[in-house]
């Protein structure tokens, strides 16, 4: 008797809550695979995820606004922005090829970079510490509303100079964005529903840029107000909003989903807390093992420039590629031992959790910085962080470009 | 064309050709010694870390490489296998401004 295997897709629903078992499968019979169902080229093995991301020429960042539903030009959604006075998305850091992708991220990469980083390491302290304040008498709490939430919310409104209790739309209007970026699977009412978050947190930033136009300070928004492309113009409001939100999502939906991921690793093993609480210096090592066997976005697209073939796979020019990196990080042609989180893999920054090559996470420092510093602080003030109860089921938000857990109730007991 | 001398992580050494308008980092890689330079030259990931040793003193009065930015030190810095004073990040690194007679070796992995 034979049997028949259903065709894999990334439109079951399971891939939600465990995404791996698909992976795997199709890592192993066809790491370049076209979905029937979803209509797109699943990417699922690090050598091929290595050749698109070396490889703009060939596989584009522009997106098909289909699948994309952010970037939409639809009439229907043009309106939206027009009638309800918002600023139409438009591709600046994440969805552009070069030159132009060059030119934005030139104007926040510094904001961002190694350097300012390393400045801002104290102060992230402070506020994971303030957070942890809150809760430490409780003996229990859910940690995704009260750390990985909250952190990057705070550590991106400060960084842009916003003011902390505006992180509400901020958030939503993130967590519209992602979603967006499903568009295959969303209703009209939905992609709409997602516009006009977008447009009520354009209008919370244009107030503060209002103000930081009559009174500039030293913040990343009065800094896109001033600051010059290299062919010497000034950025569009438009162009502002578009740099802006990118940075957002960064702040609201794929931090947190790497701190909450992290988190869980954590709480699930009490040995790992111990070992890291013995030597914090392998918090570091901690933190991209995490973002390598659970990664906060599981993939993004590629959209190709010409035929190719590739793992085997011809593929026509214009075909949307959804790369998964969630999957290439877990092939055990390059990861020994995927399945297992191991502080001393050789290679543990080679993981593809920021994607790779040009469009590598520009935000990638501060990430990590935040992961390290609320594990750090945690297990500094508290022990026996467990689930709470110890067999809760982890439920994740249902999108298929980010992996974030929606609530992640846990117990401890207070050290300092 | 310079020709660089480079130790690979085996520790075996290597005579490389290298054209001036290139990065250290592109040159690594193109010679196949295990550089993953996951950001492909982006100063972000960190992957493509070197040791980059000077001519000893009283060698001959080289320029030496363009001094690594803020931004560059700050990454090196917060690797594991950091070495004050002789860690690069190859893709900061262009070819024109490596003196003859410097030594590269490729870092350890993280």
């Amino acid at each position: 008797m034979t049997q028949t295997l259903e065709p894999a897709t990334l439109a079951n629903p399971d891939i939600y809550q465990n995404p791996y078992p698909t992976y795997d499968r199709l890592r192993a019979e066809a790491p370049v695979y076209l979905d029937p169902v979803i209509g797109l080229y699943v990417v699922t093995g690090a050598e091929e995820m290595k050749h698109i991301l070396n490889n703009h020429q060939d596989f584009s960042s522009v997106p098909d606004t289909r699948v994309m539903a952010f970037y939409s030009n639809a009439p229907e959604i043009l309106e939206i922005y027009e009638k309800e006075g918002g600023w139409a998305p438009m591709s600046t850091l994440v969805t552009t090829d070069p030159p132009e992708h060059r030119r934005y991220r030139a104007l926040v990469e510094k904001a961002v970079g190694a350097a300012s980083v390393r400045g801002l390491r104290e102060n992230v302290a402070h506020v994971v510490n303030e957070f942890i304040d809150e809760f430490i008498d409780d003996a229990k709490v859910d940690m995704q509303a009260a750390i990985s939430m909250r952190l990057p919310v705070a550590v991106i409104g400060d960084l842009l100079g916003m003011p902390r209790n505006l992180g509400g739309v901020l958030q939503s209007m993130a967590e519209a964005t992602t979603k967006l970026a499903d568009g295959t699977r969303l209703t009209q009412e939905e992609i709409f529903a997602g516009h006009r978050a977008q447009i009520r947190g354009q209008k919370v930033f244009h107030e503060y840029l209002e103000r930081y136009r009559q009174q500039p300070a030293e913040n990343l928004l009065s800094h896109l107000l001033y600051a010059r492309l290299d062919t010497g113009e000034s950025l569009s409001e438009r162009e502002i909003h578009s740099v802006i939100q990118a940075l957002l999502v960064g702040g609201n939906d794929t931090t947190p989903g790497a701190i909450g991921n992290s988190l869980l690793l954590l709480a699930r093993d009490p040995d790992l807390q111990s070992t890291l609480r013995a030597d914090p210096k392998l918090i570091p090592a901690f933190a991209e093992e995490s973002m390598r066997l659970e990664s906060p976005v599981q993939g993004l697209y590629r959209r190709t420039q010409r035929e190719v073939t590739l793992g085997g796979v011809t593929i026509p020019e214009n075909a949307t590629l959804t790369i998964r990196y969630a999957a290439a990080n877990r092939d055990e042609k390059v990861f020994e031992r995927p399945t297992e989180l191991d502080l001393n893999r050789k290679g543990i920054r080679n993981h593809f959790a920021f994607g790779g090559g040009i469009h590598y996470c520009v935000g990638n420092m501060l990430a990590r910085m935040e992961i390290i510093v609320a594990v750090e602080e945690l297990l500094r003030r508290l022990d026996h962080i467990a689930l709470d109860p110890p067999d809760f089921i982890v439920q994740y938000v249902p999108k298929l470009v980010v992996r974030n857990p929606e609530g992640l109730p846990m117990t401890f007991t207070k050290r300092i | 064309m310079s020709e660089l001398l480079v130790i690979d992580r085996g520790g075996r050494t290597h005579r490389i050709d290298a054209k001036p308008d290139a990065t250290l980092m592109e040159v690594l890689r193109a010679s196949n010694l295990d550089i993953a330079a996951i950001c492909g030259g982006m100063l972000s990931c960190g992957t493509c870390h070197v040791y980059l040793d000077l001519p000893v003193a009283g060698g001959p009065a080289e320029i030496g490489p363009a001094e690594p930015t803020e931004d560059e030190a700050a990454l090196a810095a917060g690797l594991t296998h950091y070495a004050p004073g002789r860690s690069r990040i190859a893709c900061q690194v262009p070819v024109a401004a490596i003196p003859a007679l410097a030594c590269i070796s490729v870092a350890p992995e993280e």
